[in-house]
């Protein structure tokens, strides 16, 4: 319950659009700037769903291939895990920021400046196992993460 | 360094270690001086000039290896020791260089690991070599890393350390994952105190 509060709290007190599907609403989604010739990225947002669900795909016209991981330590070293289907619990939220789970964008196709905004499509699929999809704007920011002072 | 004034600053750098440890069990600012680490560089800068840990005498090093596509670990250490260094005073910091080498150097140019750097702050130095020599270095470090193939994807792990080395080469503090800007200055502050 904290943390809803925190995330609504935060969401209004940024004024960050929050796009709603059917169940699902994506909250603040940003995307990890590059440097020039950078090939990959993360994306990172608040996923949260009144219905239990799951993220199993996501797409960009931004990138070649798009997958959600998660950082891990394994044996002493970080790695990244492909997740093919991230769980979202019921009236619950699951976050994917940095030193968890992320979206990776893979092969970008266009230079991304920060203040930029990127399509990202999300696929879910409910218990009934329909797949519905919903399309968000994240807002890319610096390489370092950092959000732009006094952006939206 | 007289020998009594040498032991007084290991022991300074040993209390700065204890008074960081509690409370709970941290894998920062771990004194690796007895485990001969490192030792070796031998990579190439942006602009493709050999670097070598020798010339860097009299300077403390901040070391750490990692690859650009990374969209988590590498940025986030980058950002750390970046506002680490800013805490540093002018005087401290023109003491200090840090150094990031690409552990994937056939994906990662030369250009693009200095321009990632650099976005962290321009007075990083980026650095890559071939394959051979990545292994060399990270091998002299003892810092794992593994490339693998998942589909389409290319993936790498690896370890999250950081090396701070003294302004005499010798590789002194390995700096875990979880270690703050705070912590990063303390333990270079101890042997910008030494030098």
């Amino acid at each position: 319950m904290d943390r809803f509060i925190l995330h609504a709290a935060a969401a209004l007190a940024l004024a960050i659009p929050a796009a709603a599907f059917a169940d699902v609403t994506i909250e603040a989604p940003w995307v990890r700037g590059v440097v020039a010739g950078q090939s990959a990225t993360g994306a990172f947002m608040t996923i949260r769903s009144t219905d239990a669900t799951a993220l199993v795909g996501v797409s960009s016209p931004a990138a070649e291939a798009l997958h959600v991981h998660r950082t891990a330590m394994t044996d002493g070293m970080m790695a990244m895990e492909p997740v093919d289907a991230l769980p979202v619990p019921a009236h619950g939220s699951v976050a994917l920021e940095p030193g968890g789970f992320h979206v990776m964008l893979m092969g970008l196709r266009t230079p991304l400046h920060p203040g930029d905004k990127v399509p990202l499509t999300l696929t879910f699929r409910g218990a009934d196992q329909r797949e519905t999809s919903v399309t968000v704007q994240a807002e890319v920011r610096d390489v370092t993460g950092v959000p732009a002072p006094g952006k939206r | 360094m007289p020998a009594r004034l040498r032991r007084r600053a290991l022991l300074g750098l040993a209390g700065a270690l204890l008074a960081r440890a509690a409370p709970a069990a941290s894998s920062s600012g771990k004194d690796v001086t007895a485990e001969h680490l490192g030792g070796l560089l031998d990579l190439r800068d942006p602009t493709g000039r050999v670097r070598r840990l020798a010339e860097f005498r009299g300077k403390v090093l901040l070391l750490f290896f990692g690859y650009t596509r990374c969209p988590d670990v590498c940025p986030t250490t980058l950002l750390r020791v970046a506002e680490a260094v800013r805490l540093l005073r002018t005087d401290e910091a023109a003491r200090v260089q840090v150094l990031w080498a690409t552990v994937d150097p056939e994906r990662d140019t030369p250009a693009l690991v200095g321009r990632y750097v650099e976005a962290f702050n321009p007075a990083f130095i980026g650095l890559s070599g071939s394959v051979a020599q990545t292994d060399a270095v990270t091998a002299a470090f003892k810092f794992r890393y593994e490339i693998t193939y998942y589909r389409s994807e290319v993936l790498v792990s690896h370890s999250p350390d950081g090396y701070v080395i003294d302004a005499r080469g010798r590789t002194r503090v390995r700096i875990g994952y979880d270690a703050s800007p705070e912590q990063i200055v303390r333990d270079v502050r101890a042997l910008l105190a030494e030098a």
